[in-house]
């Protein structure tokens, strides 16, 4: 007796796992890493008996098609017949008398055709679907398309207080985990320098530095757990949207050490520390805007005059993100931010615009490096940074 | 009805025995062949197959070819490209020089003959390795392309090149010095913004003062800027940088200059590298 191939699969299956048991799958992931999870990973993982599904969404979707098709059929049917109608009586009736010969002739090779086609289509439906879940891709109705965003929405890390961040840190995948020893003294290093740069520019008192390096730390771990969950997408590989971009620690740092100094410092103070900050955030955008310009320059051979008006709009265009693109830039990565091509290419010559063309410019989504070639090597201080340094005292306004 | 119970089978098959992995010595291709025609033949090994495994072979010609011309995919895209560069270049000296059309042409076969010369050290390369297929040779062959895939991606025919010295006795002297000059401010200009991209890359582990700041920039801006501005411009920058200890005393406090050591260690043992790929003498 002829059964339908989901019959055969399902008892086929059922009669193995009676002889050999269950199969061994991969364990599942704790329950917080699963909600961490994409929708596709979850699916993969727990596809296993989700293969009728698949077979019968595959026959759904065939039978939806036919009858689409024949809903079409129909209209277009219809819309011919009243065409018909109202032409020239004599025209309609050659055509009728044409139509039929036709149909007669095309008849035995459609119905050849569809009889072949229709096992085809559910055959190849069924096996597309096996192979679908064996090659370890979406069995089930892929999630829609999420837009490209910043990674900050997919490994940023929510979380504001200490215990929060305890949390996160459980939660790590062992990779993650495995990872903390080696990247925690950079993050370290650069806490460290922050903190003692902010006491060099407004000299500190001790319950001042204690609650500004509160924040500190508490960022720069932040920080930290999200580079370490961006190396562990990245090692693992991702679906192709949302990419793993790592955070900018620097940015993060001014951020707080800035809002820190306002709430716990006097005006005058906090406004000195703002300056020196504004100052190295305007010295970064001066020297990824010459380093691109130089970098164009050599590629272009521009005049002055002309380095000069390509220089403004992408002055004009920066944005903080493009450091990390710069610094792969001087590494031998040619891809470019994005730029104002409109303003450029009005500053360029014909030829100049054609090379142009040709040099690639890669959306701000770039992952770069964490920290460029500031690594620190080593082992982290002995001392705390509290011990080296020379503290205001406590009644100094 | 034969079709559908090898599918169900081989379907069956693949699933229980795949996740059990080693529970089961299955032959899925035994059961393939029983569900499917087998239509691709396994080549057999090379007989001198290496144990990190080049198992199929190697083109190690082809990816010369990636890796010179990267890009611009093959020499006929590199060399429409660098026709277009010779094209710019030689505009850029008109426009500084006021050239004749017979120094224009004296100028454009010189930077043919670099054109040229390139070329032939690319299929020199190709010529060394044709029909070496050892993947354990791949770093002889990356530090033969190397330096050429850095002049790909620079500009040709700038400081050392034939057609700069073919300027200097094509070009009349009023030329020839308008033109060095708009040369020097060329290269000043890219030299002083990887000075400064340094400095930032220094300031994540050592932030500075504005005041420290512009210092260093005037301190290492003004060093004699490289033969060549590549890919490397920044190793040149940590070179000068190690060279500077003394005037680094002055301008840092000494936890800067002890953030700053790995940048001033790496600087020093930079000079082979940077003689090796034509950046000092």
């Amino acid at each position: 007796m002829m059964r339908s191939p989901r019959t055969y699969l399902t008892l086929t299956g059922w009669a193995l796992m009676a002889l050999w048991g269950p199969p061994s799958l991969p364990a599942m992931p704790p329950q917080a890493a699963v909600e961490e999870a994409t929708v596709e990973e979850a699916a993969v993982e727990d596809d296993f008996f989700a293969l009728d599904a698949v077979i019968e969404a595959d026959q759904k979707q065939t039978a939806e098609d036919a009858r689409k098709v024949a809903r079409e059929k129909a209209a277009k049917g219809k819309a011919a017949k009243e065409q018909a109608d109202q032409g020239a009586a004599a025209k309609a009736k050659a055509a009728k008398v044409g139509a039929a010969k036709e149909v007669r002739k095309a008849k035995p090779a459609a119905k050849g055709q569809a009889a072949v086609a229709k096992p085809k289509a559910k055959r190849a439906g069924a096996l597309q679907a096996i192979f679908n879940v064996f090659q370890a891709r979406p069995a089930v109705a892929a999630a829609p398309a999420r837009a490209l965003v910043d990674s900050s929405n997919v490994d940023t890390v929510d979380a504001n207080t200490d215990e929060e961040l305890d949390d996160v840190e459980k939660k790590l995948r062992p990779q993650g985990r495995a990872m903390l020893p080696q990247l925690r003294p950079q993050f370290d290093s650069i806490c460290r320098e922050e903190l003692r740069f902010v006491h060099t520019v407004c000299n500190l008192k001790r319950s001042e530095f204690d609650a500004i390096a509160r924040v500190a730390r508490r960022t720069c771990r932040k920080a930290l757990l999200q580079t370490v969950k961006v190396q562990v997408r990245m090692q693992q590989g991702w679906n192709g949207r949302n990419p793993p971009i790592y955070p900018n620690t620097q940015g993060m740092m001014e951020a707080a050490l800035l809002k820190a100094v306002d709430d716990e410092l006097s005006e005058a103070r906090a406004a000195s520390y703002r300056q020196e900050v504004l100052a190295r955030q305007a010295f970064r955008r001066e020297a990824g805007v010459e380093s691109i310009v130089a970098s164009l320059d050599r590629q272009l051979v521009m005049s002055p005059n002309q380095r000069a008006d390509v220089l403004e709009p992408i002055s004009e265009a920066w944005e903080d993100d493009w450091q990390r693109n710069v610094e792969m830039l001087v590494n031998g990565n040619n891809y470019m931010p994005r730029l104002p091509n409109e303003q450029i290419r009005k500053a360029l010559s014909p030829e100049q615009r054609t090379v142009f063309s040709s040099i690639p410019q890669n959306a701000t989504f770039f992952s770069g490096q964490p920290f460029g070639m500031a690594w620190v090597r080593g082992k982290p201080k002995a001392k705390k940074l509290e011990d080296e340094l020379q503290f205001a005292a406590e009644e100094d306004p | 009805m034969v079709f559908h119970r090898s599918l169900v089978f081989f379907g069956a098959w693949l699933f229980v025995a795949l996740p059990l992995g080693a529970q089961f010595q299955l032959d899925i291709e035994q059961v393939a062949d029983q569900a499917f025609p087998k239509v691709i033949d396994d080549e057999e090994p090379a007989a001198d197959a290496n144990v990190n495994g080049a198992r199929h072979g190697f083109d190690i010609e082809r990816n010369i070819d990636a890796w010179v011309f990267n890009r611009f995919g093959t020499q006929q895209g590199a060399k429409t490209h660098l026709d277009k560069q010779l094209k710019m270049t030689i505009d850029g000296i008109a426009r500084e020089c006021k050239l004749t059309d017979v120094q224009k042409e004296k100028l454009r076969l010189a930077g043919l003959g670099d054109m040229t010369m390139f070329f032939a050290e690319v299929e020199a390369i190709r010529e060394e390795f044709r029909g070496e297929n050892d993947q354990n040779k791949i770093n002889q062959v990356w530090q033969r392309v190397q330096p050429l895939q850095q002049r790909m991606q620079t500009n040709m025919f700038g400081r050392g090149s034939i057609l700069q010295k073919a300027s200097a006795f094509t070009l009349n002297e009023d030329q020839l010095a308008k033109h060095r000059q708009v040369e020097l401010e060329r290269q000043r200009f890219a030299y002083r913004a990887a000075v400064k991209l340094l400095l930032t890359t220094i300031e994540k582990s050592a932030p500075m003062k504005s005041t420290q700041r512009q210092e260093m920039v005037e301190l290492l801006a003004n060093t004699p800027p490289p033969r060549l501005m590549g890919n490397y411009i920044n190793y040149y920058v940590m070179y000068q940088l190690a060279k500077k200890q003394q005037q680094l005393n002055q301008i840092l406090e000494k936890p800067q200059r002890d953030a700053m050591q790995q940048f001033i260690q790496q600087g020093k043992g930079m000079e082979q590298f940077l003689r090796q790929h034509g950046y000092i003498k």
